[in-house]
């Protein structure tokens, strides 16, 4: 299988699209650390993948939190060797509010989240990749990192530098046969509002899915022109291409999964 | 309203491009508030205001902090009744010993200077120029991207990811403040003779380091300034003054580079 021995590490794996890539990894005969700020998602992820025969273990850990990173990233090689593909993909949404009235802790928070616990990821685990001769990354960004949205923006933000990371860590990391891409999920059918603290009511989530299929003034003008929304399976599809071996001349670059919702 | 008339606030005004655009904004007939941490290397430039005429105010404030920043920024509009421009021109290319290293060893204090400062800096100000130019449905906020924060640069990942969020950041608030008529654009320097520019990475001053941004590097800007030379203040002042006149009113969430034609993709 193609990721047989593989040690692969996802962050935010316990759900929506870390889940489906850890899932998809695991099916391809790859050594899964399913890593999560919440054990109970982490371990369901893990008996999945388990009950379909796979390898996988759950590591419970803050990302946003360099000393937590660390740790992570020793104990994942003490069980399994050495990392070879790390997939950033833990971050969190905000309640929607204006822009304007976003407060200092906010921005810092979601910066901390998004941004840096990509940072201290790669930190922690570049080494190994450099000393095992090679490596993939992939991090997931989000149309948001192209498309500026309304009541979004610290999010936006976030994920436009995100990108932007991925590509200054392409351009540093080239040299060790490390690649590092991203991908950009449009509108996907996840818990990510709910894991991050912000629920909506049941008719909330489904007027705003039914706004971003069909083309909202405030989210995509366009709708989602494929004619459905995403699935996690969708972006984790692309996760894994990125980081098998046949991609192994692509780095730096973003692959929008959104049904051509950020071609507006 | 005529330039003349308009009240601007200019971040980041004691150098470089800040300095430039105060001076120009103020020659157009602008009443010009002069924001920076440090008041006293801000006496220059409002001397020489004042010496021409000017009107001018100092307002000290440190931008990464967004109780100071809404403070200093009212502090103008109680001053002069009213905000028409804001240009966010303070920034840092380097904090401590590891910003302007690589990735792997950047510091986490290091890389949040730079965040706060680039682009928190330039959030929190913007935020409170908005109110007030919400209030009066009109006014322009100009913020200095920069082209590293479009095409990835060694040793710069924290500098480049700052100005990649202030070129996200400019095109969301310039959409949620469409419907007030105020405009929110960005200029894109390329490499500009600043003092920012000729230091290394140490902060000493390097004379090698300008001739090496014109022809490029691997480790700059590969390509070079095809125009064959550094882009100057004035240069790219010259594009704020554009964006944050009158005749730009129908040009919003725009990011304007101002390179020489460095960056090609």
């Amino acid at each position: 299988m193609p990721f047989t021995n593989k040690t692969v590490l996802i962050t935010g794996a316990g759900s929506g699209i870390g889940r489906a890539a850890a899932e998809t990894f695991a099916q391809q005969g790859a050594q899964v650390a399913v890593a999560d700020i919440n054990q109970r998602n982490a371990d369901e992820t893990v008996n999945t993948i388990r009950q379909a025969g796979g390898t996988a273990m759950a590591f419970v850990s803050d990302v946003s939190q360099r000393a937590a990173v660390d740790m992570l990233a020793a104990a994942v090689r003490q069980t399994y060797g050495a990392i070879h593909i790390l997939v950033n993909n833990a971050g969190i949404a905000l309640p929607s509010m204006s822009i304007v009235d976003v407060d200092e802790a906010t921005w810092l928070r979601v910066l901390q989240v998004n941004l840096k616990s990509i940072l201290f990821c790669c930190q922690a685990v570049v080494p190994q990749m450099i000393a095992a001769g090679g490596g993939r990354i992939v991090n997931t960004a989000s149309t948001a990192a192209k498309v500026p949205r309304w009541e979004i923006g610290p999010y936006c933000v976030s994920k436009a530098a995100v990108l932007h990371f991925t590509r200054c860590l392409a351009m540093e990391l080239a040299q060790y046969q490390i690649t590092v891409n991203a991908v950009g999920p449009g509108a996907t059918i996840t818990n990510l509002r709910q894991n991050s603290g912000v629920p909506e009511a049941p008719g909330t989530a489904e007027a705003r899915r039914e706004g971003q299929l069909k083309g909202d003034m405030e989210i995509f003008r366009i709708g989602v022109p494929l004619g459905r929304l995403g699935e996690p399976q969708d972006q984790a599809h692309a996760i894994v291409f990125l980081a098998s071996d046949e991609a192994s001349y692509i780095s730096g670059q973003c692959i929008y999964v959104d049904g051509l919702q950020s071609q507006c | 309203m005529a330039v003349r008339e308009r009240v601007a606030a200019v971040t980041g005004a004691a150098s470089g491009i800040g300095r430039a655009t105060a001076l120009g904004l103020s020659r157009q007939g602008a009443r010009v508030a002069l924001c920076d941490l440090n008041t006293s290397g801000l006496a220059g430039v409002a001397a020489t205001i004042q010496g021409a005429g000017g009107q001018v105010r100092m307002v000290e404030l440190d931008v990464s902090n967004q109780e100071q920043a809404t403070k200093g920024i009212d502090s103008i509009v109680q001053a002069w009744g009213r905000l028409d421009v804001l240009v966010n021109a303070a920034g840092i290319a380097s904090a401590g010993q590891t910003s302007r290293g690589p990735v792997l060893s950047i510091s986490e204090p290091d890389w949040d200077r730079i965040m706060d400062v680039n682009l928190l800096g330039t959030v929190y100000c913007a935020q409170a120029a908005a109110r007030h130019m919400m209030r009066q449905r009109s006014g322009r906020i100009v913020n200095i991207a920069s082209i590293a924060g479009a095409i990835p640069r060694l040793n710069a990942a924290a500098y480049g990811v700052s100005k990649a969020g202030v070129r996200m950041f400019t095109k969301c608030l310039a959409l949620e403040l469409a419907r007030y008529g105020v405009t929110v654009n960005a200029v894109a320097p390329g490499p500009t003779d600043t003092p920012m520019l000729g230091r290394d990475r140490e902060g000493d001053e390097d004379p090698q380091l300008r001739e090496r941004y014109i022809t490029g590097t691997p480790e700059i800007f590969r390509l070079g300034v095809p125009l064959g030379k550094l882009g100057k203040p004035e240069d790219v002042a010259s594009a704020i003054l554009y964006l944050a006149s009158d005749e730009a009113h129908h040009v919003t969430g725009v990011i304007f580079n101002v390179d020489g034609m460095a960056q090609l993709s």
